[in-house]
């Protein structure tokens, strides 16, 4: 498509260049041979064309840009010097036998060199708008994409907040502590309230404190605790200094949920959760520990789909700063630990 | 009104304590039914089913250990055998749901709806009563085929011996045999029968790993130390260990794809 407008336009050129010769010739009172005239023309254009491509793979391997014109230029203005000889090395010869032509290279490019030079330079303007309106374009289909990766990633984390078997869990704990302690029952059933409140909320920020998201995870583990008993233990060590340091909204859960799911709720045993806010200069770093079977055993299910997402979210609210790993505790066990720079909420 | 001699048995097998409650909660209702075992985890499951001999088993699907559908497969039996009515119980799992509706096996969803588990046991002790318990079997290999990949790899093989039930882990496993409705795990010189088809040994097995490459033979890829091309797309394996397997044409794809 590309190429075939460009032809076309090169060949509107090459009528209309025409067009003035003959518009020359006919004021001077010389007669016009169209014909001769068109051939002759369209010939001119199309071997000056041929010097395009190259012109354009030049543009972009080293296109003139703010940084490196100055560098460049001289690369520009020695390939159109090079394209107007060798041009003219092509077409005198061809003209010299299809037209009878009297005519030396050494004076075709005595008269024409400069304006030749011109208009590949024109050309070499042209190829530079065409291709960074390219840039743009993808760029511009790139930022969309990033886009749709971020909204994309908030649902699926809002999801996570949902988890249907955690939902369902709970409501069936619900149904049975309903029998037998009502006050309990009433319990589970507030606190599944206020999580499905928090995750449906309709403007989900981008971030929030940590003492937020904690409450979060706090009544995340009340279900749990209630659905596990003592199977369960959950340790927190979390400095108060460290409570209004600004987390990705809904971060934590997915990490906390990832250890119980794949770590801990695999363990034939007692499982132990812990989790840790500390922070190394400026720095945030949580963990989330668990003492579940380890990497070892088929722990690739699940994990991949909740910790990639977080993975995407981290990376398009920070970028390279923030870095979420995985990694086999020495004593069994996984732990997750989550890096990203460490701001505070303002005072409020 | 005659009084039951004896209640039919049920064990119940969930690593949610009020999960367990719940159930026993219902079965309180139904004077037919006595809780023998509350199992916390697959292992302790397959145990119990064995030493009781139960008519029901109500298995929730996650549980540590052997979830529910390795429990089925393991004690599913063999032919002839008193193998315990299935009542899967699950919260929330589509892919299983989908192949228990297939297979026209019981299943309940938590919270667990009263009148859907009284109908359930209306139905099991109807089977129980006309005795024709068999037909439940053939379904447990056929939910656990038709789950396909949907379920996290099988990690290890429950055998039968004679001194017992003991896990056999897939990575010790050289090759898989078809022998009719079991298949033959060949794993250090040994030979284990379970109850499984090609079909869902291959859905279930770790596609990495474990490539089918005859209609009756699945192999472990990390076993194959030599492909002998045996001409027409078929080739013999030689596997670490000594075994040689012989491919057919259909899976000339796969075996090639080991060479890679």
């Amino acid at each position: 498509m590309f190429w075939l407008a460009g032809f076309a336009a090169w060949t509107v050129l090459a009528l209309l260049g025409t067009t003035q010769t003959a518009m020359t010739l006919a004021y001077r009172g010389q007669p016009v041979q169209w014909p001769r005239l068109l051939a002759w023309g369209l010939l001119d254009w199309y071997t000056c064309a041929l010097f395009i491509p190259p012109l354009l793979w030049l543009v972009r391997r080293a296109p003139l840009e703010r940084a490196s014109w100055q560098r460049r230029l001289p690369l520009y203005l020695a390939a159109t010097l090079v394209s107007a000889i060798a041009k003219y090395s092509l077409t005198v010869p061809l003209q010299r036998a299809m037209f009878g032509a009297q005519r030396s290279l050494g004076n075709a490019l005595a008269t024409n060199v400069v304006s030749e030079v011109m208009i590949f330079l024109g050309v070499v303007g042209v190829l530079h708008a065409v291709e960074f309106y390219r840039r743009f374009r993808e760029r511009e289909a790139l930022a969309l994409q990033l886009r749709a990766q971020l909204s994309e990633s908030q649902l699926e984390s809002l999801r996570a907040q949902l988890h249907p078997h955690f939902l369902f869990n709970a409501l069936n704990a619900a149904t049975t502590l309903v029998h037998r302690d009502a006050n309990a029952a009433d319990a589970v059933l507030t606190q599944l309230g206020d999580l499905l409140r928090h995750a449906l909320r309709s403007d989900p920020r981008h971030e929030t404190t940590l003492r937020e998201e904690l409450g979060f995870v706090d009544r995340y583990l009340g279900i749990m605790h209630v659905r596990f008993g003592d199977q369960l233990t959950v340790q927190r060590h979390v400095p108060d200094a460290l409570a209004d340091a600004l987390v990705p909204t809904f971060v934590l859960q997915p990490l906390v949920e990832n250890a119980l799911e794949h770590g801990v709720s695999r363990l034939e045993g007692q499982g132990c959760v812990e989790i840790a806010a500390a922070h190394d200069g400026d720095v945030l770093v949580l963990t989330v520990r668990d003492n579940g079977p380890g990497q070892n055993v088929g722990r690739r299910d699940g994990l991949g789909i909740g910790l990639a997402n977080t993975r995407a979210r981290l990376a398009a609210l920070y970028g390279a700063q923030a870095e979420l790993r995985l990694a086999p505790r020495p004593s069994g066990g996984m732990e997750l630990a989550l890096r990203l720079p460490l701001r505070r909420a303002p005072a409020s | 009104m005659t009084t039951p001699v004896t209640p039919y048995q049920v064990v119940i097998a969930d690593d949610e304590p009020l999960a367990r409650e719940r159930l026993r909660q219902l079965l309180a209702r139904h004077a037919r039914w006595a809780v023998v075992a509350e199992c916390r985890t697959g292992p302790e499951a397959v145990e119990a089913i064995l030493a009781h001999q139960p008519s029901v088993v109500f298995l929730d699907i996650r549980m540590p250990g052997l979830d529910g559908l390795e429990v089925a497969g393991a004690v599913a039996g063999d032919e002839g055998d008193t193998a315990p009515a299935i009542v899967f119980v699950t919260a929330y799992d589509e892919f299983a749901v989908r192949a228990f509706d297939v297979s026209a096996a019981d299943y309940l969803l938590k919270p667990i709806d009263r009148e859907r588990f009284d109908r359930t046991m209306a139905r099991l002790e109807a089977r129980l009563r006309s005795g024709n318990a068999p037909e439940r079997q053939a379904d447990i290999t056929t939910v656990l085929g038709g789950l396909g990949t949907a379920l996290p790899p099988l990690r290890r093989f429950l055998v039968r011996t004679t001194r017992g039930y003991h896990f056999v882990d897939a990575s010790d496993v050289e090759w898989i045999e078809a022998e009719g409705n079991y298949a033959a795990l060949h794993a250090g010189g040994r030979v284990h029968l379970v109850r499984h088809t090609m079909k869902a040994l291959e859905a279930r097995l770790d596609p990495e790993t474990f490539v089918r490459v005859h209609r009756s033979a699945i192999v472990n890829a990390a076993r194959v130390v030599r492909v002998e091309p045996m001409g027409h797309g078929e080739y013999r394996l030689h596997l670490h260990g000594g075994a040689r397997v012989d491919t057919s044409r259909g899976y000339s794809d796969r075996v090639l794809a080991l060479l890679r």
